[in-house]
């Protein structure tokens, strides 16, 4: 097999992003651990040292997952997608409750965190689902039989109870929609949201006089056909009755917990004594830290408030700070706009693959990493809620880093092959 | 437009709201931004003063004194003189180096840990003149708590070093700080704490602390704690630990008209201060070894006791309400409550119908026993009967957390169906299986403040306030909202009036005549006796006083104390005495205050001395 040729055309770019991204990566954990004091690079009591023997590993996974047959992960999708709902399903008996979630197996000193595999093989029979050319996602039936295929893995994380994660399998409806899914489906989504928001932020009146005038605009607007008076009406009923149960979904369906980040995003909870010594301390602590990074940061090693060790979680959600504060606005915006880069180049390459097989899976990696880097900065920022997930490559964790990695080479396998042996 | 175009665009907008919010954060908004010397600052916490803690009439009972922690940071523990730092501590240099090691493993090389534990005067000075020998090595202030009146432990509480696990969902506390481990200094640990400050400091190339930074401008002061003023009498409480001396049980005192605690009362108690300083850890656990006295239990709050025949009063003004009882009723009383070959005995010593003052007055377990049975037996099924009876009980807030701001609590017990359900089978009990509930031996348990507030009820005619114990805060009276709504039992004002007579007749001229009678003071109340598997009777009392307005609402449990008019109904009309006029007057009063203070139940020889001596009468 012309495997020698396969090796020459993996994309040098994302590779490179990859490489740059892990160096940095640690270079940052070892800062969180450490400071000015210089200790030995391989004390494994350390996270930072930990993290070194997972990158080492994962070199070998990389070799593993460019090995591998394009064929082989087309035929695999189904087998590695049941293997990790039994993982997800095993965690209820087996898993290690942490933090009052079941979201980690434990064997020992090691941990490992079976939704990250769940990202990864949703992601592939999705994909293997909609190579088929007979199914078309805009009709009903393929489209719940898709949702399905997404929602079995969101439904058992939602219920350890890990919400962020799940939050996160959302994306998995931008790449429906860019498989030809009906628009409204993603304006329907996109509104609910808003209108969770809004109502929340300003009450349910104003939100109600919003959404009366907009359908009254729409409907004048298009006076002239009788028939779309008759086609916003239930929409407005629909959305109406959302309205009036979002109180109800905050109040009884989100726990105290959630219901505090919400209010801390939408500004209901002053910067007063008890919210900064209560429920907004994390916050609080991250953007000072990051603020007193300025334009050119403290410099490697030398935050201040990193070494200090005022963020809580600083090595894995909250590791953005410790860029904001060393790395200063150059560093992070600098990070920031190089990963959407990356990002871009997946989207890119995505979109011109030959085959719908490793499209929709290259669709699906880039939404997994714009998904992870916006809500991670954006809430280490205080512009999203505060949601527990890693930003790839840089926090710490094995499962994460081996499920990026894992997830980022086999698009770049499949990438390389373009279905040729298929 | 090509669907691939809406990918691109959220990634744009996306990273172009993070860069702008990056810009804001770290460019344009100055709170965030500490510049400068950038490698040479640190961010200290400073601590406020801990709030002082008064009795009612603004007496100082927890007060501040300073002393001073070593910590060190190991990780910056070079060219440390450590044969002077050994010398001024008195540590050998393996001790010291053992310290060193701890400090590592406790809190890693990077961050501080206390090395040395509340250092003598004489060692701070010395320490501070050899300070810059010394790298590494801080002072770190320690403010100690004192009680100058030595009283009320178990209201006060203590305070103690923060744990790890206290750490994690405390974030805003460092180790090495205090917390309220107790009493009052737990439950109102936010109000006593106040709010660190934090100062910015620069420091040289050693780590060195060079001066502050940027003139202070970034620096926030600490907010000092406030004050915390106690609903206590420290005279009423002071004397109630004194009459309880070498005696187990308790006395709550409440204000009826408020709810506000005067005195709270547990025996066996301790010295507050032996819980500060050095010796802490040492007497701590010498108190809590000590299995027979358990001096660390708060009786008032947490023991659980049959209450007796304190009870009957419940008893009686449910009946009224309910209607099975009125003034007229009557119960004869032939040595106690029989039915068939079921037998209760009383001793009341009654001939001929007595009515309800009267059965209050004598204690007639028949009586109340009859007005029980009457109350179960009015509903279709006894389960019935028991639950009604039981949803009129716990509005006496029997049976449940009162809700106090103290830290602990119980619930006491109150038997509902399910409890017979299970102990004799589903409807395979009756009315008489239940029958000593009526006159408080049955399974119903209550703690002293339990009772305590059953005598305010009654004083009140059938409203209370949560008992409490803080009376303002910072100088602001407490407005908490669980201590200012009236609740209410349910019971008409008007059926409590047979009831406070036939408690004031207790005292002139029932079972406590000879020992609880106050010269000027119209005490009402009731004694009780209860059974108990454990030895002999717990001698009980409830009461207020005095009979129009009344001022104070109590109750007292004796353990072991026999009969309720041979300790607890004395004890009490002493403490109304003491309130009330200030002082015991008259000798036959100070003759039986004497008795009281003297007397030892905790012994065998005290116990039989004290108890089984009859008892000389004033009557």
């Amino acid at each position: 097999m012309g495997n020698a040729s396969v090796w020459r055309r993996l994309d040098g770019w994302l590779i490179l992003f990859y490489a740059f991204f892990i160096c940095w990566g640690w270079a940052n954990l070892y800062s969180t651990a450490l400071g000015e004091r210089h200790a030995p690079l391989f004390d494994l009591s350390e996270n930072y040292a930990k993290q070194l023997l997972w990158m080492g590993l994962s070199a070998l996974l990389i070799l593993v997952i460019t090995l591998l047959k394009y064929i082989e992960y087309y035929q695999f999708a189904g087998v590695v997608y049941l293997i990790s709902i039994a993982l997800l399903a095993g965690l209820f008996p087996f898993g290690r409750h942490i933090h009052g979630a079941v979201s980690w197996y434990a064997l020992g000193p090691l941990r490992f965190q079976p939704a990250e595999l769940a990202k990864l093989a949703t992601a592939l029979l999705l994909a293997r689902y909609l190579s088929d050319p007979s199914v078309e996602i805009s009709r009903p039936k393929a489209l719940i039989r898709a949702l399905l295929i997404i929602g079995v893995p969101t439904a058992l994380i939602a219920a350890q109870p890990d919400l962020g994660t799940a939050l996160v399998f959302s994306i998995f409806l931008l790449v429906l929609y860019r498989e030809s899914m009906p628009g409204y489906y993603l304006f329907i989504g996109f509104g609910a949201a808003l209108i969770f928001v809004m109502a929340q932020a300003f009450g349910a009146t104003p939100v109600l006089v919003g959404l009366i005038s907009l359908a009254s605009i729409w409907a004048y607007q298009r006076r002239r056909q009788k028939k779309n008076l008759w086609r916003v009406i239930p929409f407005l009923v629909f959305a109406i009755g959302f309205l009036y149960s979002t109180d109800f979904i905050f109040n009884r369906v989100l726990s105290d917990r959630h219901r505090n980040r919400i209010n801390i995003l939408i500004g209901k909870v002053e910067h007063t004594e008890a919210f900064r010594r209560g429920i907004g301390y994390n916050l609080n602590q991250s953007l000072l830290t990051i603020g007193s990074g300025g334009l050119m940061g403290k410099g490697f090693l030398k935050g201040t408030l990193t070494q200090g060790n005022f963020v809580p979680e600083q090595s894995t959600d909250y590791i953005f700070c410790t860029i904001g504060e060393e790395w200063g606005f150059v560093g992070s915006a600098g990070l920031v706009i190089l990963f959407s880069l990356f990002i871009a180049r997946i989207f890119y390459k995505a979109e011109r693959q030959n085959t719908r097989f490793s499209r929709v899976y290259g669709y699906a990696v880039g939404c997994f990493f714009m998904i992870h880097l916006l809500v991670n900065a954006g809430m280490a920022l205080g512009i999203m809620p505060t949601i527990g997930i890693p930003l790839p490559f840089f926090s710490y964790g094995g499962s994460a880093l081996w499920g990026f990695t894992a997830m980022l080479f086999i698009f770049i396998k499949l990438d390389a092959t373009r279905g040729e042996f298929f | 437009m090509k669907r691939s175009a809406l990918f691109f665009i959220l990634l744009s907008l996306g990273t172009a709201a993070l860069v702008a919010r990056l810009y804001y954060v770290q460019m344009v908004n100055k709170i965030y931004r500490v510049k400068g010397d950038r490698t040479a600052i640190i961010a200290m916490r400073t601590y406020p003063s801990r709030g002082c803690i008064y009795d009612r009439k603004g007496r100082l009972l927890v007060a501040n004194r300073n002393s001073y922690n070593l910590v060190a940071t190991p990780g910056q523990v070079n060219g440390v003189d450590t044969a002077a730092l050994c010398r001024i501590l008195g540590l050998s240099q393996t001790d010291f180096a053992a310290r060193l090691k701890r400090c590592v493993e406790e809190n890693t090389k990077y961050r501080k840990s206390v090395f040395k534990r509340l250092l003598r005067p004489a060692e701070v000075v010395r320490f501070q003149e050899l300070s810059y020998r010394f790298p590494g090595f801080y002072l770190q202030r320690n403010p100690l708590r004192t009680y100058p009146y030595a009283s009320s432990a178990h209201i006060l509480g203590h305070i103690g070093e923060v744990n790890a696990r206290f750490l994690k969902s405390h974030p805003d506390y460092q180790a090495g700080e205090n917390a309220g481990i107790s009493g009052i200094e737990k439950t109102y640990e936010r109000v006593l704490r106040g709010e660190p400050g934090v100062r910015f400091e620069r420091k040289d190339v050693r780590n060195r602390i060079v001066g502050s930074y940027a003139d202070g401008r970034y620096d926030t002061l600490p907010q000092p704690g406030r004050d915390i003023t106690t609903t206590i009498d420290i005279d009423l409480q002071q004397y109630g630990e004194r009459l309880m001396k070498n005696k187990r049980g308790s006395i709550v005192a409440i204000e009826p008209e408020t709810g506000e605690i005067l005195a709270s009362v547990t025996s066996p108690s301790y010295d507050p201060n032996l819980l500060v300083g050095r010796k802490r850890d040492e007497n701590y656990s010498r108190l809590l070894r000590d299995t027979a006295d358990k001096p660390l239990l708060n009786r008032a709050i947490t023991g659980t006791y049959p209450p007796g025949s304190t009870f009957k009063l419940v008893t009686a003004l449910i009946g009224e309400q309910e209607k099975v009882l009125n003034p007229r009723t009557t119960h004869t009383c032939h040595h106690g409550f029989r039915v068939g070959k079921f037998h209760i005995a009383c001793h009341c010593g009654t001939t001929g119908p007595i009515d309800l003052e009267t059965a209050i007055a004598v204690s007639c377990n028949n009586f109340f026993a009859h007005v029980y049975w009457d109350l179960i037996k009015r509903k279709k099924t006894p389960a019935l009967g028991l639950e009604a009876w039981r949803t009129y009980v716990k509005g006496f807030g029997f049976g449940d957390f009162l809700g106090t701001d103290l830290s602990t609590g119980v619930k006491g017990f109150i038997p509902d169906s399910s409890f017979y359900d299970k102990l004799y089978g589903r409807g395979r009990w009756h009315a008489l299986n239940t029958i000593s509930n009526g006159i408080g031996q049955g399974e119903v348990l209550a703690t002293p403040i339990q009772l305590a507030n059953m005598a305010a009820i009654i004083a009140n005619r059938g409203w209370y306030y949560t008992p409490h114990i803080v009376k303002k805060i910072g100088g602001k009276p407490n407005e908490n909202p669980n201590f200012t709504a009236k609740r209410r039992t349910g019971i008409a004002a008007s059926y409590f009036t047979p009831v406070i007579r036939g408690m004031a007749r207790v005292i002139t001229e029932g079972s406590a005549q000879y020992t609880a009678s106050i010269p000027d003071i119209a005490l009402c109340g009731k004694t009780g006796t209860a059974q108990n598997p454990h030895g002999a009777a717990h001698s009980i009392f409830a009461g207020f006083a005095p009979i129009e307005d009344p001022t104070i609402a109590l109750a007292v449990v004796v353990e072991n104390g026999s009969w309720g008019s041979r300790w607890a109904a004395p004890i009490a009309s002493l403490m109304v005495e003491k309130y009330i006029d200030g002082a015991i007057e008259t000798p036959a009063r100070k003759a039986i205050e004497k008795r009281m203070v003297e007397g030892d139940l905790n012994t065998p020889e005290g116990w039989a001395e004290s108890t089984l001596k009859p008892v000389e009468t004033h009557g």
